[in-house]
């Protein structure tokens, strides 16, 4: 079966409707999401390692590649430049297979990257809106805090192609102790459907991920990650 | 997380089916709002129409083809546009139809990311064009259709 030997256990969930980014009219307010839920669909299957700190997801319109910290803070990241060979090999795996189905190759029409950085405020030195350059909360005590901003991505002959979505929620950990939650994903149509061009998105997301994190968060803040890593 | 999408593979089928059931059935739209509420409601009937729908082997419309419609459409939604006829076509396939007495607009939804768009103008010029996921072009098309559209109204009144 594939994936087997590195991801044995295997677990079922509801499947992840489509989501496709499209451009026409400027945005002028919140991105209101809907969608139907009415079609019979496969489920989704979870294909996780032994440690369980990776996962591939798998249903009928999706491959996913998930790397988690987990509950072991000794669990380091594995960095981009490996998951990024590991999901490259894991497509190129499931394009043979579908091909010798369907002698056709995986035509690919969406792309995601997405990272989830866990911020505690737990004994934290400075104030939540301090880690932040896009917020000025000081003295602000809020209850729960909840941030979302979108930016375009533009292609070689400037249209768009795609989004980087901005997420910062508040919320506690497993101990009750306080954190935000800031995820930042690109997603976007791949130059062509190739598998080629979608590791292409992926990377050039990647970068402008970690270009935007550089940029949303504070000085101060980067000073105490200095002092922790 | 590194995702990717593709199509085609794998229709949904209606056997097997351990996700959702009749009873859980249901639409989800996040504020009251008429034109999204009967776009989303169409699409849902197109995806559930039966294969052979049309006396032959036509298949539903494709879930992702819908979803993709969707989220085309709301990326036309100017202000007095009107709700655009959804047609199915016979390959999973489908068009959106803008026609007014000054012109007519059709996007011809292959797959999500291919899109044949056609308008007709009130000079009975055809502009023809392919396109992915950028519908910037056609905002101006139904700008220029509901305007002029809008114009003949009040000429008629």
């Amino acid at each position: 079966m594939l994936y087997q030997d590195q991801f044995p256990i295997v677990e079922e969930r509801q499947p992840i409707p489509p989501a496709f980014e499209t451009f026409g009219l400027p945005q002028r307010g919140p991105r209101v999401e809907f969608g139907f839920v009415s079609c019979a669909l496969h489920n989704r299957f979870l294909f996780l390692s032994r440690e369980k700190d990776q996962l591939i997801q798998f249903q009928s319109d999706r491959l996913l590649h998930n790397w988690r910290k987990g509950l072991n803070t000794e669990n380091e990241y594995p960095r981009f430049e490996s998951l990024i060979k590991d999901f490259e090999a894991e497509l190129y795996l499931l394009n043979e297979y579908m091909k010798n189905l369907n002698t056709q190759d995986l035509r690919i029409n969406q792309c995601e990257i997405t990272y989830t950085n866990q911020i505690s405020l737990k004994g934290s030195q400075i104030y939540p809106s301090q880690w932040f350059r896009i917020m000025g909360l000081d003295d602000f005590n809020v209850e729960n805090m909840s941030l979302t901003f979108t930016k375009l991505i533009h292609g070689s002959d400037n249209s768009p192609t795609g989004r980087l979505i901005c997420e910062v929620n508040s919320q506690l950990d497993s101990v009750g102790a306080p954190l935000l939650v800031v995820q930042l994903s690109a997603r976007g149509a791949p130059r062509s459907t190739s598998i080629a061009d979608a590791l292409d998105f992926l990377c050039i997301g990647r970068d402008l991920i970690v270009k935007m994190f550089a940029e949303i968060t504070s000085k101060a803040a980067h000073a105490v990650w200095e002092r922790t890593q | 997380m590194i995702t990717a999408f593709s199509e085609g593979f794998f229709s949904p089928r209606r056997t097997n089916v351990t996700s959702l059931d009749a009873s859980r059935s249901h639409v989800l739209v996040a504020e009251h709002d008429p034109w999204s509420e009967t776009v989303v409601r169409r699409l849902d009937d197109l995806v559930h129409l039966p294969i052979g729908w049309d006396g032959y082997a036509a298949r539903p419309v494709q879930f992702s083809t819908a979803y993709f419609t969707l989220s085309m459409l709301t990326q036309l939604k100017i202000p007095g546009c009107e709700v655009p006829q959804l047609v199915p076509g016979v390959n999973g396939d489908l068009q959106a139809e803008w026609h007014t007495e000054s012109g007519s607009i059709e996007l011809h939804v292959l797959a999500p990311n291919r899109v044949e768009a056609w308008y007709l103008d009130h000079d009975q010029q055809v502009k023809e064009v392919a396109l992915t996921n950028d519908f910037t072009l056609v905002v101006g098309w139904l700008e220029s259709l509901m305007g002029n559209g809008r114009a003949a109204e009040a000429t008629a009144a």
